[in-house]
C-alpha cells in the first residue's frame, strides 16, 4: 500500500505531536498479521462492498445501490459502477453517472474480453 | 500623517502596470513609498514582485504613497520596512505589490490586473517571498539546517530544541504562505525567487531541501514541473494539459483559498495562455459559475492530456468519485475544491502497484460533446448489482493516530463487522433485493474471493506475501479481543 508519508510538527500551542500519516505497517508485534490485514483493509473506507447478478463480489465508492451497473470501460486499469439516468429527449438510449471505480476480484486482468458482453458507446452525464 | 491627503489611483491603461519604490523621505521607517505606472511591455522594464499571504484585513494601517495616505493590512504594513531594504547589498528596484498597485476599489481594473498577473510574476528580475518577522530572527538559520537534517525522522521531538530554535522552526514549516493557493502560481512563474524572513534572506533551494520532509513540498514540486514547461515543455514532452493536471492533483489536498473558482483561476496563469486560446478554457471566455469552470477545466484535461490509456488519466476521473462530492457538478467532474485531504487516504484504486489492469488492450479514446458536460466512453456492461453491504466501521485517520487502547477498539468493531459481512457472502444463496428475491447460481464466492477482495487483493506489505492466516487472525483476534471485552464488561 502506497500512502504519502508525512510527519508534523507539534502544535505550536499545544505541544502534541500530530503524525499525519504513520508507518503503513502495524506498530502491534503481538497481532502483527492481523493489524496488518486490518490496515490493508483500509482501502475499504468511502467504499462499500456488493454482490451482483452473476454472483461476484466487489467495492465501489460508497453510494451504490441495488440496480447499479458494473462496466469494463476500454483502456481502464479498474473496473467501474454506472447508474442508468433517463436521457432529456427521452429516446430509447441512456445515459450514465459515475458512481465510482470498482474492484472485482478476478476481472481485475482483461478476464471481461471473454465475457460475452457487447462493446458499446456509454455517455456520461 | 493625518493632514495628508487619500490616495487615488489613476485610470490604468491596459498592458500596464504601477510600481512601487521606497522613498528616501525625511521618516526613513520604510512607510513612505511612491507608485509610478510603467508598461509590461517596455524592453528596459526592471521590477521585483512580491507574494505573500494577505492574512486579515480587520486592521489597516496608514502609509504614504505619493504624498497621500492610503491605507494597507497588518502583514503587508510590517512588510514594508523591510521590504524598503531587501538585504540591503543591491541597488533596491520597483517592486509590484498586488494590494496597492491594484485599485482594489476598482472591479474591472482588478479583473484585468489578475489576468495579467502571470505575466508580472514571470516578468519580474526577483519574486520575494515574505514569511513575516520571526521572534528570534538570529535563530532562523539555524532551525533551517536542522528542518533539514530531520528529513527521514518519524515522530519529532521538538522539546530537545529551546524555545527559540522552536520557534523560529514554526516559524518556518508552519508559515501561512506554504498553505495559500495563489501563491503556488506566483512563486511555479518566478524567474529567480528568495525568502524573505525580516531582514534574512533564505533561497528556494535551501527552503525545499528544509521543507521536503513536509508537504510544504507541494510549493517546491509545483515549481520545478512549471519551469520544465516553460523551458522545455516541447523537447520533454509537458503539454498544458499535463501541466495543469499534475498541478491541480498536488494542490488539491494541500492549498487553500476562500472561492471555489480559484481552484482553477489560481492554476491557469501557469499555462502560456496562447495554448488556451479557442479551447475549452479560453482566458477571454467568462464563466458562469464555479460549476461550469470545474466542468471546463476537467473537459480540458480529458480530451487534451497526451495519453488517455495511462493511470493517471483514469486517476483523474476517479477524482471524481470521492466523498464530498456532486454540488451541481456532473458525476465525471471532480469538485476540487472538497477532494482536500481525502485524495490521500481513500488510496487510489488506479494508482496501486503492481497495476490492476481490467480492460488491457483495450484502447480508450475519449470522445463526445465535452463542453455540454458528456463525454463518451466505449466500454462493456458487464454486470449489475443487487445487494449492497453495510460500509466498514474502519476510520484509518483515528486508527492511525490512536493509543493502543483505541485501535484494539477499531480493530474489534472492524472484526464484527466483518463476522457479519462474511456470513451473509459467504453463506447465503439467496439475497433479497428491493425488487425480487434473486437466486445467484453461476459461481460461488469462495473464500480466497472473500478475504482477497476485502484488501484489493493487495499482495504483499514491505515485500511479506499477504497469506490466508492473516486473515484468519485478524478474525480470531477480533474475537478474543471482544470476549476479553464482554468478561470485563460482566465483571463490572
Amino acid at each position: 500500500m502506497l500512502l504519502r508519508l508525512y510527519t508534523s510538527l507539534p502544535h505550536p500551542e499545544t505541544d502534541t505531536v500530530v503524525p499525519r500519516w504513520q508507518e503503513v505497517s502495524s506498530e502491534n508485534k503481538q497481532y502483527k498479521n492481523a493489524c496488518d490485514f486490518l490496515i490493508l483493509m483500509s482501502i475499504l473506507q468511502y467504499r462499500q462492498l456488493f454482490v451482483t447478478r452473476e454472483r461476484r463480489f466487489g467495492f465501489t465508492m460508497m453510494g451504490v445501490r441495488s440496480g447499479d451497473m458494473l462496466s469494463a470501460l476500454n483502456g481502464s486499469p479498474v473496473l467501474h459502477v454506472q447508474r442508468r439516468v433517463p436521457t432529456e429527449d427521452d429516446t430509447e438510449t441512456m445515459n450514465f453517472e459515475f458512481v465510482g471505480s470498482a474492484y472485482v476480484h478476478c476481472l481485475m486482468n482483461g478476464e471481461s474480453d471473454d465475457t460475452d458482453a457487447i462493446e458499446e458507446n456509454l455517455v456520461f452525464v | 500623517m493625518a493632514e495628508l491627503p487619500c490616495f487615488v489611483y489613476d485610470q490604468l491603461p491596459a498592458g500596464y502596470i504601477r510600481l512601487l519604490t521606497p522613498t528616501s523621505s525625511s521618516s526613513e521607517d520604510g512607510q513612505s513609498w511612491s507608485l509610478q505606472t510603467v508598461s509590461l511591455d517596455q524592453p528596459d522594464l526592471v521590477y521585483e514582485a512580491l507574494s505573500y499571504a494577505w492574512g486579515s484585513q480587520a486592521n489597516l494601517f496608514p502609509i504614504t504613497l505619493n504624498g497621500c495616505v492610503p491605507y494597507v493590512h497588518g502583514n503587508l504594513h510590517s512588510a514594508l520596512p523591510y521590504l524598503a531594504g531587501r538585504g540591503k547589498t543591491r541597488p533596491v528596484l520597483p517592486i509590484w505589490i498586488d494590494a496597492i498597485c491594484i485599485n482594489q476599489a476598482h472591479h474591472k481594473e482588478k479583473m484585468i490586473q489578475i489576468r495579467e498577473m502571470h505575466r508580472i510574476y514571470r516578468y519580474a528580475a526577483k519574486v520575494w517571498v515574505w514569511l513575516g518577522i520571526p521572534e528570534y530572527p538570529e535563530r532562523v538559520s539555524e532551525a533551517m539546517d536542522t528542518l533539514e537534517s530531520l528529513e527521514g525522522t518519524q515522530v519529532i521531538d521538538l522539546s530537545r530544541f529551546d524555545l527559540p530554535l522552536r520557534s523560529a522552526i514554526c516559524h518556518l514549516e508552519l508559515n501561512g504562505w506554504f498553505r495559500r493557493l495563489w501563491v503556488v502560481q506566483e512563486a511555479a512563474l518566478a524567474r529567480e525567487i528568495s525568502f524573505l524572513s525580516g531582514d534574512v534572506e533564505l533561497q528556494w533551494l535551501d527552503m525545499e531541501r528544509a521543507m521536503a520532509r513536509t508537504d510544504n513540498d507541494v510549493i517546491f514540486h509545483t515549481r520545478q514541473l512549471a519551469q520544465c514547461y516553460w523551458n522545455d515543455g516541447e523537447i520533454l514532452g509537458v503539454s498544458p494539459s499535463t501541466l495543469l493536471m499534475n498541478v491541480a492533483v498536488l494542490t488539491t489536498a494541500t492549498q487553500e483559498c476562500l472561492r471555489p473558482e480559484d481552484r482553477v483561476l489560481g492554476l491557469l496563469g501557469m499555462v502560456n495562455q496562447d495554448d488556451l486560446r479557442g479551447r475549452t478554457l479560453d482566458p477571454e471566455m467568462a464563466y458562469t459559475s464555479y460549476q461550469d469552470l470545474f466542468t471546463r477545466f476537467s473537459a480540458c484535461i480529458l480530451t487534451e492530456y497526451p495519453d488517455p490509456n495511462s493511470v493517471k488519466w483514469w486517476a483523474w476521473l476517479s477524482m471524481a468519485f470521492g466523498p464530498g462530492k456532486r454540488d451541481g457538478l456532473p458525476s465525471w467532474v471532480p469538485n476540487f475544491h472538497s477532494v482536500g485531504k481525502t485524495i490521500d487516504s481513500t488510496g487510489i484504486l488506479e494508482f496501486r502497484v503492481p497495476s490492476y489492469q481490467a480492460t488491457i488492450g483495450q484502447k480508450n479514446e475519449p470522445r463526445g460533446d465535452l463542453k455540454i458536460g458528456q463525454p463518451m466512453l466505449r466500454g462493456r456492461i458487464l454486470d449489475e448489482v443487487v445487494m449492497v453491504f453495510e460500509p466498514s466501521p474502519m476510520d484509518n485517520e483515528s486508527y492511525l493516530s490512536g493509543s493502543p487502547a483505541r485501535q484494539n477498539e477499531i480493530l474489534m468493531a472492524v472484526a464484527e463487522w466483518e463476522e457479519k459481512l462474511a456470513h451473509k457472502v459467504l453463506h447465503s444463496t439467496t439475497f433479497e433485493t428491493r425488487q425480487e428475491i434473486c437466486v445467484c447460481v453461476n459461481r460461488e464466492i469462495t473464500l480466497d474471493t472473500y478475504w482477497r477482495t476485502l484488501i484489493g487483493n493487495d499482495a504483499s506489505v514491505q515485500d511479506e506475501a499477504v497469506k490466508r492466516d492473516w486473515y484468519d487472525d485478524f478474525q480470531a483476534i477480533g474475537r478474543s479481543l471482544r470476549e476479553t471485552d464482554t468478561a470485563h464488561g460482566n465483571e463490572r
